[in-house]
């Protein structure tokens, strides 16, 4: 029995009483649907987030459909509120036993400039949903993340990014945003009109309110071509820094135990769209895993049999719609830690934790991810100020992430790493405070904006004060 | 060659099959039509169809997602072997790329069944 289903018992035996009347109902229903929905509506919904480590047992998850509305459940509702996007954040950002407020329908982009290439965009619109509708306006979002299931709010709010030494992550590309308060009141801000409001809620957690809609600076529409290259790891680190310096978006991955990695870039170009054969990385990571089941006991073996695969698989090149050409989708499930560092750690860390995890834990399969950020402004950004490398490690949905996640924050954390918002970490406020200048600055707006704390949870009272 | 090599050749042709997939020859000749005629398909009744519209679509009328399709009776009849109930779990708890609550998070599970009955059909 996992942990809802226990949960979901002793929630159904501690209201057995008040249950009774349904059971009746239910046994004395006579078709086959009729108790499927008897049963069915007895039941307690969990929020849970997509790796299923979060969850949580609200009592109301509502979804309003316009500001107004928002503004309503706000002002109305009795204790705590959290937004809730598309659950890609690892961290319990959203849990709470109150109420959880969802944006999907209030999404669509609602108007442009196109002298400018800005956009205004509703928050609580998907990312995969929002290119599209772009392109048609001849617009095209300056950078994407490589899984786009979030929604445009939960992204911003966690500074979720992509890859680019150039590029910033999202929420640099924010100029102007609209936030329902504690109070219920609309604020407009961007760089000029209520800027102090604007440098906080850019990144922002969900806990200075409820973003409606965001300003964003976009660049015509573009077209680009994706190239994967498999080679030894050595060759790729060699390079890296190189490569990153010139080409648009680069990135590499590293398979633990193969020591092959391939690089990942992507260009503007004017070619047709087209597309060689590619490996499914739902595919891919099953494979690892079935490989890591048969060959853990001797990492020489599993090596030499991965590579020689690896060292086989030909050149990919997709040439796409750059909206259609920075995601993949992700069916096999894990648990993630990113951490961002500053530039010049970052290959020098990359080879310790690589180090330390083919040292110590021959279970893990899951690739490893190297990106580039560049530096912004953002008082919560972890990009604030500093040019970043990004490394990601992952663990398998159900198996254990602790141990090995504890030894990489080691080193992440020993060379002044800031971590991704919505991935596991154990920074705890007084962390945060050292690492982020702006930390009490962010604090002060966040508590001017709600005193109460009503868009606090059991996590973000940890790191915030009430008045 | 030696004993290492031949298991390390027997390993990476294992890897390699696996990597490329069982090769399955499955005819992909009612392909586009199916697709197709997911991309038509709509709920009738107007809040369904309003749910089905930001939170399905995406992916159950969408070529090159692994979830089944709408309207694709093939796919969906081993699904629906399986009980309401069981989908139903899959849907609140999340299954494979499906996040949890499918993307509806104010939906209750009467409306999931209304959804899973209308993509089965």
């Amino acid at each position: 029995m996992n942990r809802r289903n226990l949960l979901s018992l002793m929630i159904s035996t501690a209201a057995g009483t008040a249950l009774a009347p349904a059971l009746s109902l239910a046994n004395s229903a006579t078709t086959v649907g009729a108790i499927t929905a008897q049963k069915t509506a007895r039941r307690s919904i969990a929020w849970r987030n997509w790796s299923g480590s979060e969850e949580c047992f609200p009592q109301a998850r509502k979804a309003p459909g316009s500001v107004a509305e928002l503004q309503e459940l706000i002002t109305s509702t009795k204790g705590c509120v959290r937004p809730v996007g598309a659950g890609h954040s690892f961290m319990p950002l959203v849990p709470t036993d109150d109420t959880i407020v969802s944006l999907s329908r209030l999404s669509g982009v609602i108007s442009h400039d196109a002298a400018s290439h800005q956009a205004v965009i509703r928050a609580g619109t998907r990312l995969a949903d929002i290119g599209r509708p772009l392109g048609e306006l001849g617009q095209a979002m300056i950078n994407m993340p490589d899984i786009d299931e979030q929604s445009l709010a939960g992204a911003l709010g966690t500074a979720t990014h992509g890859t680019g030494t150039t590029l910033g992550c999202l929420p640099d590309f924010v100029e102007g945003l609209q936030l329902v308060t504690a109070k219920g009141e609309v604020i407009n801000c961007d760089r000029q009109h209520n800027s102090d409001i604007f440098a906080a809620a850019r990144v922002n957690l969900g806990a200075l309110g409820v973003l409606t809609e965001v300003r964003m600076q976009n660049m015509p529409k573009y077209t680009l071509k994706r190239e994967t290259t498999w080679h030894p790891i050595e060759e790729i680190l060699e390079n890296a820094e190189s490569l990153a310096d010139n080409n648009r978006n680069y990135e590499f991955i590293y398979v633990p135990f193969s020591g092959m990695g391939f690089n990942d870039i992507h260009n503007f170009t004017d070619e047709a769209p087209s597309t060689t054969g590619k490996i499914d990385p739902n595919d891919g990571s099953e494979t690892l895993k079935q490989v890591r089941d048969w060959l853990s006991w001797s990492p020489k073996i599993r090596e030499l049999a991965l590579s020689s695969v690896a060292k086989g698989i030909e050149k990919e090149v997709v040439v796409a719609n750059s909206w259609e050409n920075y995601a993949s989708e992700r069916n096999v499930r894990f648990n993630e830690m990113e951490y961002h560092l500053p530039r010049e750690h970052g290959l020098k860390a990359f080879r310790e934790v690589r180090a330390m995890v083919e040292k110590y834990f021959p279970e893990i399969f899951f690739p490893f991810e190297f990106r580039y950020v560049k530096s912004d402004d953002i008082w919560l950004s972890p990009f604030y100020g500093r040019d970043c490398c990004s490394i990601a490690v992952h663990r398998y949905f159900s198996e254990d992430h602790k141990p090995m996640f504890k030894a990489v924050e080691a080193i992440f954390r020993k060379y002044h790493g800031r971590p991704h918002w919505g991935k596991i970490n154990t920074m705890n406020r007084k962390d945060l405070a050292v690492n982020y200048e702006r930390w009490d600055d962010f604090s002060t707006v966040r508590r001017e904006l709600d005193p109460e704390g009503k868009f606090l949870n059991t996590y973000l009272k940890t790191l915030f004060d009430t008045a | 060659m030696s004993i290492k090599g031949l298991c390390t050749l027997f390993l990476g042709a294992c890897i390699s099959m696996l990597m490329t997939g069982c090769g399955s020859d499955a005819p992909e000749i009612n392909s586009a039509v199916i697709l197709q005629n997911a991309k038509s398909l709509m709920p009738a009744d107007a809040e369904l169809a309003e749910v089905y519209g930001r939170s399905c679509i995406s992916c159950h009328a969408v070529a090159d997602t692994v979830a089944p399709l709408t309207g694709d009776r093939q796919s969906w009849e081993p699904r629906m072997a399986q009980g309401m109930d069981v989908l139903i779990d899959h849907v609140i708890d999340g299954y494979g790329g499906m996040p949890p609550l499918g993307l509806c998070m104010e939906c209750e599970p009467e409306q999931f069944r209304a959804l899973i009955e209308f993509m089965a059909q």
